[in-house]
């Protein structure tokens, strides 16, 4: 293979990657701190997705500034699930059940609003068109201002859960819930703010796809699954594994499209699921960590 | 209980019933389809859906199909073959439907070809492109849309004008798309034009660049996208993005939407097959643009006027008949030769549709112009394509 074409093919895994990365850390972080997968996790993505649609097809603005108002919305769409839905099931041993039962129905809920709100057809949002190009390398617009921002949103949450004292609540009911209870923390209001944390990732990365993609109200559980899929190669809970987990996927989709078939690439996501299921249960961060 | 759900259901119904019968009298002549209301269809199907109910009210307001009022049932496939298998056996079996038309795709159409064989029903299918449904010994079944192979004849012929030698197609793997990269195969020589690529990218797919690094280092002349609307759009798109320069790029199906104009831009210069424009002579076709334009607010699209024709077909034969016997409409309907506002509507033996035509659309400064064949033509075609270095 020419040098060129492998540099170029890295690049595009690499960019895709940054987003799946994004589109990742959400479910991981719901997952971690509350121990529920959140099924309504890529129709949130959608959601957001088709927002910033609307608004850029009234408005024509730059997409990038309506990523505040996607996170926003999915914020308080997260928020008052966890408050008003998830935080009322018992919590006893089927909690884990009751809790993807109910994550299902919000799904439901956010796909059918979004149909009747938008419709049911493929939308996007072409704002940034074409390339940059160094040398031979062809850097696309969309994907590499989705990828800095997406670096930029995980950068800026690592922060928060590292460097401030809610993130550090956080961290602490995801690591140990009840020595975090003893120490003071409120778990309701962790798990709130986690929950509606996670919808909000889900919503930056919603606005980021839209402008690379088109995307339709029907195809958040695709998202879903991916996400997933990322989560679970690096690791459930594993911050920096998800975002390993995130670019492996993107080159090994690119580089599967680009020697196999398009096909075959499609359903890389799965089979690397698979294999590291079997070989790896504790997820790509798990065979470091030993 | 039972009672208080059922009551307002009758009444909702009776409604129903009562203000298709306004102008027609008798019980209802039911006709039944499935329309991709979502999933990666829907954008073209949506347009093949309001084409039925142009016709319905048109007919209704002549007072009806053999005196008796019409009406339309349809439920949403999904863009998924077996969920319109489903439906079509429920509208037959259940719904108990006196006709049937065709849904949307050749993918769901061949697959619902299956049901309507099986019950005796007879189907006109006006987006089913794909021959090869009505090449296999059906005798219920019969094609209402141009015959895939004629698709890109008016892309090839202009590529061969202009002496392009090399060609690069993608398709979505399902009936029609196949069938279009297929049929182009075999006449590419003819034009003088040799594929060096041509690969299949699985339905819904989104990203293209892997194919598309593929494509740029062969750099082909023309570039064909054998595509529905959300492909063919993300192809194109990252074409641009992935620097892939052709002289020419042509879509099946989702350059002929309006939608594709989304792109912006990036959407000059591309062709897309239609097989109508507003503007032919075809028999009443003025009427039929003016009249879709007051009741839905835009302009009809190719799929629009397939879908009206199809019921003018299956109209024609039910009147010539004066039954809704499927054997006796079927036997019309093989023999009719007749013009629609679609073009002339003829299929053969086999039930391969041997009359409608194909042309071709440029997108030119935001806009869709027909530029081939001359007979028909808006404007010309603009040859070849700039680099998108020098594009806005």
């Amino acid at each position: 293979m020419d040098f060129n074409i492998f540099l170029q093919l890295v690049i595009n895994g690499l960019l895709v990657g940054g987003v799946y990365g994004l589109m990742s850390l959400g479910i991981n972080l719901v997952w971690g701190v509350m121990g529920v997968i959140n099924l309504a996790h890529g129709d949130l993505i959608m959601a957001a997705g088709f927002l910033v649609f609307s608004l850029f097809s009234r408005w024509h603005m730059n997409p990038m500034l309506l990523l505040p108002v996607g996170m926003a919305m999915t914020f308080l769409v997260g928020m008052l699930s966890q408050r008003f839905l998830l935080g009322r099931l018992p919590q006893d041993r089927g909690a884990i059940k009751t809790s993807l039962l109910m994550t299902f129905g919000i799904s439901y809920v956010v796909i059918n609003t979004a149909q009747l709100l938008w419709g049911n057809e493929f939308q996007t949002v072409t704002f940034f068109s074409g390339s940059w190009s160094l040398g031979e390398l062809e850097f696309a617009k969309a994907r590499t201002v989705a990828f800095l921002a997406a670096s930029a949103i995980t950068a800026a949450l690592w922060l928060f859960l590292h460097g401030t004292r809610y993130g550090r609540a956080i961290r602490a009911v995801s690591q140990n819930r009840d020595g975090a209870a003893v120490c003071g923390v409120d778990q309701g209001r962790v798990q709130v703010a986690s929950f509606g944390l996670g919808a909000g990732l889900a919503g930056a990365a919603g606005v980021l796809l839209v402008m690379i993609f088109a995307i339709s109200p029907a195809m958040g559980s695709g998202y879903t699954i991916r996400s997933f899929a990322v989560t679970v190669i690096g690791g459930l809970g594993s911050f920096p594994g998800a975002l390993l987990g995130a670019m492996i996927l993107g080159l090994a989709e690119v580089f599967t499209g680009y020697m196999v078939s398009a096909q075959i690439a499609n359903g890389v996501a799965f089979i690397l699921f698979l294999v590291v299921l079997l070989l790896f249960p504790q997820g790509l961060s798990g065979v470091f960590r030993r | 209980m039972m009672k208080r759900i059922r009551y307002p259901l009758f009444l909702g119904v009776a409604l129903l019933v009562f203000a298709g019968s306004a102008l027609a009298a008798g019980s209802p002549i039911l006709i039944g389809t499935s329309v991709s209301l979502s999933g990666n269809y829907a954008a073209s199907a949506k347009y093949g859906l309001e084409g039925y109910q142009l016709f319905v009210d048109q007919i209704n307001q002549r007072g009806g199909l053999m005196g008796r009022p019409v009406r339309l049932i349809y439920y949403d496939d999904r863009s998924d073959a077996n969920t319109g298998v489903q439906l079509y056996e429920k509208l037959i079996t259940a719904d108990k439907v006196d006709l049937i038309v065709g849904p949307y795709s050749s993918g769901v159409t061949s697959a619902v070809s299956t049901v309507a064989e099986k019950h005796k029903m007879t189907m006109i299918g006006p987006e089913a492109a794909d021959a090869k449904i009505y090449m296999r010994g059906y005798k219920y079944n019969f094609q209402g849309q141009t015959q895939a192979g004629r698709y890109m004849i008016g892309a090839l012929s202009l590529a061969k004008a202009n002496g392009y030698k090399t060609m690069a197609m993608l398709a979505e793997d399902t009936a029609f798309p196949k069938a279009v990269s297929s049929e182009v195969a075999k006449v590419a020589k003819e034009y003088g034009l040799t594929i060096v690529f041509n690969q299949t990218y699985p339905k819904g797919a989104s990203d293209f660049s892997a194919l598309l690094t593929k494509v740029k280092q062969l750099n082909p002349d023309v570039v064909l996208a054998n595509s529905y609307l959300p492909d063919g759009q993300g192809i194109i798109r990252q074409c641009r993005e992935q620097g892939v320069d052709a002289k020419l790029y042509a879509v099946a199906v989702g350059a002929a939407e309006p939608e594709f104009g989304n792109l912006g831009a990036t959407a000059n210069y591309v062709f897309g097959a239609t097989q109508w424009a507003a503007n032919m002579k075809t028999k009443g076709n003025a009427a039929f643009v003016k009249a879709y334009k007051e009741k839905f607010g835009r302009n009809p699209d190719y799929h629009s006027a397939a879908n009206f024709a199809s019921l003018q077909v299956l109209e024609a034969a039910v009147t010539e008949t004066g039954s809704i016997d499927q054997d006796k409409i079927a036997a019309a309907i093989s023999k009719l030769d007749m013009d629609t506002v679609y073009g002339h509507f003829k299929v053969d033996a086999r039930g391969v549709q041997v009359g409608y035509a194909s042309s071709l659309l440029q997108w030119q400064g935001g806009r869709q112009l027909v530029v081939w064949p001359d007979a028909v033509r808006e404007g010309k075609p603009i040859l070849p394509t700039p680099p998108w270095s020098e594009r806005k």
